[in-house]
């Protein structure tokens, strides 16, 4: 886990010093080692440099250094990530001759590449951004993870292109102008973060996950950019399960779950499991204890208000797998305190990712530098509310729709108080699909609801479009739940909770793994019937438990999905008010990005108006841009 | 009712009537032990100017002329029929004076019983294989297990169980292994040890009720294997309804990419799997002998089996391979990688597998142990 940034194109004046600044931005991510490899302009290849920040996980010594280059000096690489089934992949390597001077993941994957090309990313379980470059051809390859753990940030122009494992390390380098991206806002508004490809700053865009680009210098010396998906051949390369009955696939599933966090567990560094106590943070313990010796230390964070915190099911857990248990007792004042700390540490702004921060920073300060993390349980086993309500718009969708449409019409004028109201007129109207389901599921502000925050300028606004789909048909079948699963794992998962917990972690130098975002899993996961993961089975991620199986107490396995929460609702009323209040009444601030500050206003005031009916999280996703937009002197 | 040899003429003179459930019908243990007993016999009658008479349960159609010898034994197959297959029986041993009837599984032998209360004087012996025997047998099979004059059983292990589970008296029992198909032609000299990648080789029946066979412990233990060994190849042979749940093993544990089911092969195919592969590998739970070792020792290949049932008699742990238990994934993935790891180890285990196989399992040797076997009856 570390941080990457690199720079191609002639023509940049002071080019390595403003690679040094974007290394700068990135040492939270990587505090142990930093790199640089320079190429100037030679001939027609045009001027490269690499920068590398290291956290050293894997192979401690300085044989992990990067930049890395082959030892024929032919290719150099920086890397973000890990790989997880590295070891096979090494004896792959050596079985075929190759000779490896270091004990890393780096060099496997440097050496991949130099036998396979793009297609190594097949064999990659792991999560990864990383480039090569080709010193030969002064071409750079680009990749990033099937899943998009990894984040990859990248600003070109004609003849210069710069990317980097943040946006703020692209910003300072001094060569993208502060400008907020339209489309980006709109996407936040719409979800509360900015669905790749785009990003909250004009110009920069991210490498969408399971996507690799190449930049290739022609005779000129202009670039040629391609990008391009590889996880359609990744998904249609999946056994075929034809034939396979549930309890077969149960068995399966449970050897894949204990396989998956096998792999995540290698480290040479202390590393330990986030221990929420609900059945996601649970089951990693439960499969730790099934596949190691060795004794876990878990974490739990405990926030005194008792009714935020999961402790009890925490400490049964801890207790039934004989863990080495902390808990991270935290006051609400404590809390307050790391605020504005948290939210200096968004790449992007979001309206989330705070409790990963607080985790984050106590399971650090304990001594730990890997977390493991439960993160897409809910996701690939059905665990959101979004799969149930697909189902029923199922149903609803058999009436015609000028029926639906008209109950709808009426029904949002009589009675159309609270959000979720909103949202149910809004699903009765539409076309049932579960793509539907989940933009309205997810949503922030509705449509209507974006229009009077922006300026009348004249022009309209087009909903922003998002890359949600995956490139292979064979998903996009009649199978709704894995068409749901789909977009959780492409939205909200990978837009959302994978950017904050990645930025989130990093700021605190903690590498956070997620086993169940596992490559072979998810395809494992998605080539199942979504029958056999929801329908006619009341209980939380039937699936999941029934792999599991009798390992968790039956108290985990069935309370009901709490989440974790920090009471903001109550904070933003009480101490959190005056600050609020004091920006949402700064009219520049809001301007300055193309809000209209009156309406912004009102969607604060209707919060402290009706704070149930309204929810938190609309007043504080503006607060929350209009504080990063600040901070980072991003304007229209 | 399908005939075979010149049955009609020789019924009086025969003194050996077998008792099969299976001969020719499918492939598997029992029905490689018939066709064995068969040929055995029917030479055996050769030599004795005698004939012996073979009755088949399950059997349709001609039998294998390679396993009828000519003259000296006759066939009959009931095709399932069971009415039609104790008529004949009964018209048999109460028609013709048999000297010896051996029946070569015990779910047949409550017909033994019946015979020993009308014709005391008749000789018979019933064959146990293995998981049909080890466990107390229902009221009618062990009385008559109890009231024949010998058991033949292909395993230490098989022994053990009749003893322990149903009582049966140890001199009774009489060790009877196995053997090779007598028509099995190998040549151990053109045998491949060093294959890029390493190759397993599993060969096995894959449906639900086969899964102790243990090419799931296998496929678990491929990830550790990988990992130490880089890419191997896991070739099974066999098919059933049991391989989608294999192959979703192998895609979950994310090792698809280095196992191939084979399906059902011909014969031809199936010596060269034998022949181009590193190590035979089936970590059979309850497996009563165990063919496919003596196969893969044809080839003079070292191999890993289960610690349990009839298969230690045939393959010694640290001399021809390795034991391991069923379910000790570790285990069985450190067997793999250090016989993939040691070619001079997997070369002594082929050739002491080898000699293991002429000394105690050829057909010859299976011979003489029916030899041995009449004359002790007589």
């Amino acid at each position: 886990m570390c941080g990457i940034a690199g720079i191609i194109g002639n023509q940049v004046p002071d080019a390595t010093e403003r690679l040094v600044r974007m290394s700068n931005a990135l040492v939270h991510r990587g505090p142990d080692d930093d790199g640089l490899s320079v190429w100037p302009e030679n001939g027609r290849l045009p001027f490269a440099a690499f920068a590398h920040r290291r956290l050293s996980i894997i192979d401690l010594t300085k044989a992990g250094h990067q930049p890395m280059e082959t030892p024929d000096g032919r290719y150099s690489i920086i890397f973000n990530g890990e790989i997880y089934n590295y070891l096979t992949l090494r004896r792959e390597l050596l079985a075929e001759g190759v000779e490896l001077t270091s004990q890393t993941d780096t060099e496997v994957l440097l050496q991949l590449y130099a036998r396979h090309g793009a297609s190594c990313l097949h064999l990659l379980r792991g999560m990864f951004a990383f480039a090569i470059r080709d010193n030969q051809t002064g071409a750079v390859f680009i990749a990033r993870d099937h899943l998009g753990i990894k984040p990859l940030y990248f600003h070109q122009t004609d003849g210069l292109f710069l990317f980097a494992s943040e946006l703020r390390a692209l910003l300072a380098s001094g060569l993208v102008p502060r400008h907020l991206n339209r489309a980006g806002l709109i996407s936040y508004l719409q979800t509360g973060s900015i669905a790749s490809p785009d990003t909250i700053i004009e110009g920069i865009r991210q490498l969408s996950p399971g996507n690799y680009m190449t930049i290739v210098p022609d005779a000129i010396g202009n670039l040629k950019v391609k990008t391009i998906s590889y996880t359609g051949e990744w998904l249609s390369g999946a056994t075929s399960m034809s034939g396979l009955d549930r309890s077969s696939a149960v068995e399966a599933l449970r050897e894949a779950l204990k396989e998956s966090v096998r792999l995540h567990l290698v480290s040479d560094v202390p590393l330990g499991p986030f221990l929420s106590g609900g059945i996601d943070s649970s089951a990693i313990v439960a499969l730790m204890s099934q596949v190691t010796d060795a004794r876990p230390r878990t974490f739990s964070v405990v926030f005194e208000e008792e009714k935020f915190s999961e402790a009890i099911h925490a400490r049964q857990v801890a207790k039934k797998f004989s863990t080495e248990h902390h808990e991270i007792h935290l006051s609400e004042e404590q809390l307050l305190e790391m605020l504005p700390a948290a939210i200096a540490a968004e790449d992007q702004p979001t309206m989330d990712g705070i409790n990963t921060f607080v985790v984050s920073k106590a399971v650090r300060e304990a001594g730990i530098t890997v977390a493991l993390s439960g993160l897409g349980g809910d996701e690939l086993f059905a665990g959101y509310p979004t799969f149930r309500r697909a189902l029923r718009m199922q149903s609803v969708a058999r009436f015609p729709s000028a029926l639906r449409q008209g109950v709808s019409a009426v029904g949002s004028r009589v009675w159309n108080r609270t959000v979720q109201q909103k949202k149910m007129w809004q699903l009765l109207a539409s076309d049932g699909s579960p793509a539907v389901a989940c933009t309205v599921s997810r949503q922030l502000f509705a449509i209507d609801e974006i229009a009077p925050l922006l300026p009348t300028n004249g022009h309209k606004f087009a909903a922003a479009d998002p890359d949600l789909s995956w490139p292979d048909d064979s998903l996009q079948s009649d199978d709704r739940i894995n068409a749901v699963s789909i977009f959780e794992l492409r939205g909200y998962m990978s837009n959302t909770l994978l950017r904050d917990t990645d930025f989130m972690s990093m700021a605190h130098s903690l590498e956070v793994r997620v086993p169940f975002v596992d490559a072979e899993i998810v395809r494992f996961v998605l080539g199942l019937p979504g029958a056999w993961k929801l329908n006619g089975d009341k209980r939380q991620k039937p699936l999941l438990q029934d792999a599991l199986g009798d390992l968790l107490p039956p108290e985990v396995m069935h309370r009901p999905k709490m989440g974790f929460t920090l009471p903001f609702e109550t904070w933003m009323q009480s101490r959190l008010h005056d600050e609020i209040e004091a920006t949402f009444n700064d009219e520049r601030q809001f301007k300055s990005i193309g809000l209209q500050p009156d309406s912004a206003r009102e969607v604060w005031r209707q919060f402290l108006r009706s704070p149930g009916a309204v929810g938190w999280s609309r007043p504080w996703a503006l607060y929350v841009l209009a504080r990063w937009c600040t901070q980072h002197q991003v304007t229209l | 009712m399908t005939t075979g040899s010149n049955s009609s003429d020789s019924e009086s003179k025969g003194r050996i009537l077998l008792v099969l459930p299976e001969v020719f019908n499918c492939e598997g243990g029992i029905q490689m032990f018939c066709r064995a007993l068969c040929l055995a016999s029917g030479k055996w009658a050769q030599r004795n100017h005698t004939t012996v008479h073979a009755l088949v349960l399950n059997d349709h159609g001609r039998p294998d002329a390679l396993y009828v010898n000519g003259g000296y034994s006759s066939y009959v197959g009931a095709n399932k029929n069971k009415g039609r297959f104790i008529q004949h029986y009964l018209r048999r041993t109460l028609t013709s004076n048999y000297e010896w009837i051996i029946f070569a599984h015990v779910s047949l032998s409550p017909l033994a019983l019946l015979t020993k209360s009308l014709k005391a004087g008749i000789k018979i012996g019933v064959v146990a294989h293995g998981v049909e025997v080890w466990h107390p047998l229902p009221n009618v099979q062990r009385r008559a297990l109890h009231a024949v004059d010998l058991i033949l059983a292909v395993s230490e292990y098989t022994k053990g169980e009749l003893i322990k589970l149903n009582a049966v008296p140890a001199d009774k029992i009489k060790i009877f292994p196995n053997t090779l198909d007598p028509h099995w032609t190998y040549s151990s000299s053109t045998t491949e040890l060093v294959c890029a990648p390493p190759v397993l080789l599993s060969v096995s029946r894959m449906n639900k009720e086969d899964r102790y066979k243990g090419i799931d412990s296998v496929i678990r233990s491929l990830p550790a294997v990988v990992e130490q060994i880089g890419p191997i190849r896991y070739n099974v042979v066999g098919q059933g309804d049991d391989v989608p749940r294999l192959k979703a093993l192998a895609a979950g544990l994310g090792v698809s990419r280095y196992v191939k089911f084979l399906g059902g092969v011909e014969d031809g195919e199936l010596r060269k799997q034998y022949q181009h592969c590193s190590l035979f590998i089936m970590p059979s739970k309850k497996e009563g002998f165990g063919i496919v070792f003596l196969e893969a020792m044809a080839y003079g290949k070292p191999v890993i089996g289960g610690a349990h049932g009839g298969t230690p008699s045939v393959v010694k742990h640290g001399e021809t391979g390795w034991l391991n238990d069923n379910s000790d994934i570790e285990g069985i993935a450190n067997s793999i990688i250090q016989l993939l790891g040691d070619e001079a180890m997997r070369e002594n285990f082929g050739r002491a597998g080898h000699q293991r196989l002429i000394d105690n399992f050829t057909f010859e040797r299976f011979e003489q142990n029916l030899k041995a076997v009449f004359s002790s009856l007589n």
